[in-house]
């Protein structure tokens, strides 16, 4: 099934030929649910998964799923500092994730934009996961320029 | 409701790295050196069979949100120690050999932090709600 939208900037992407690149949607917010009937939660959900599940079928999706609330927080020199962590406050703290793949970042943001948790307060960063890290392509331009 | 959290895990692991520019201050040699050593650390991670994906991710990108996606902005996310640089999905047995394996990462020195977070079988909410059903 494709989700039609009325919003002419949306059109583009529905029918996707050759996805070119990876996108990476981190949801960003916890415990959205906490003020809500629990049945409202419910039906939020099952609306979310099954927009999920149409972006897997669908091949968009090649990845999803869900982080436990709490983890560690790694830093300093050999790791010496583990805190219990996330620090951040429960709607910065990342809930999961969706790997998608599309043409562009517009055209990834858009179907980000169907995301069903929007309404409830999460948000979504869409980031395109890169073959190389910024900084050792860096390094490589440097590289060249000393040899060039 | 108690905030006992019903989430079970999982045998993975994503570990965020968080913090871009923490190389600002390296010259170039030193840069180099640091790389050398992260990517022989992600070696290792190959080598021992735990790594199961990992993906540098591009600095810039866009935050949505608000019902519908109405509100789209472009993520502000360059040089700040919080921002998610990349992550890696470890699958290991449980929170402590993650931690020791995130631990041996050599960017840590240099003001980079790791985010160690369970991979759930359930998102939260959904726990909670599965839990209420079988109270």
């Amino acid at each position: 099934m494709r989700i039609r939208s009325s919003d002419p900037r949306n059109q583009n992407h529905i029918t996707m030929s050759n996805p070119t690149s990876e996108y990476l949607f981190l949801l960003v917010g916890y415990d959205w649910h906490k003020f809500m009937p629990p049945a409202d939660a419910k039906h939020a959900l099952d609306k979310m998964m099954a927009w999920v599940d149409s972006l897997m079928t669908e091949g968009i999706a090649t990845g999803a799923r869900p982080l436990a609330r709490t983890g560690k927080i790694v830093a300093g020199k050999n790791g010496s500092v583990v805190a219990d962590g996330p620090f951040a406050e429960a709607k910065e703290v990342v809930g999961g994730y969706i790997a998608v793949k599309a043409d562009s970042l517009e055209a990834a943001t858009a179907i980000a934009q169907r995301c069903p948790l929007l309404e409830h307060g999460i948000k979504i960063d869409v980031r395109e996961m890169v073959q190389k890290c910024a900084i050792t392509k860096g390094l490589r331009e440097e590289a060249a320029l000393v040899h060039a | 409701m108690p905030d006992t959290n019903p989430q079970k895990p999982t045998d993975e692991f994503l570990l965020l790295i968080r913090g871009t520019h923490w190389n600002a201050a390296l010259s170039p040699d030193e840069l180099q050196r640091v790389m050398t050593d992260f990517y022989a650390w992600v070696d290792g991670l190959v080598k021992s069979g735990v790594h199961r994906g990992a993906q540098p991710l591009m600095e810039e990108g866009k935050l949505v949100h608000g019902a519908k996606g109405a509100s789209v902005t472009d993520g502000a996310f360059a040089e700040s120690k919080e921002a998610i640089a990349g992550y890696f999905l470890l699958a290991v047995p449980d929170i402590a050999e993650a931690v020791r394996l995130a631990q041996a990462c050599p960017i840590l020195a240099y003001g980079a932090q790791i985010e160690v977070r369970p991979i759930a079988e359930l998102c939260r909410p959904m726990a909670e709600i599965k839990a209420m059903a079988t109270v």
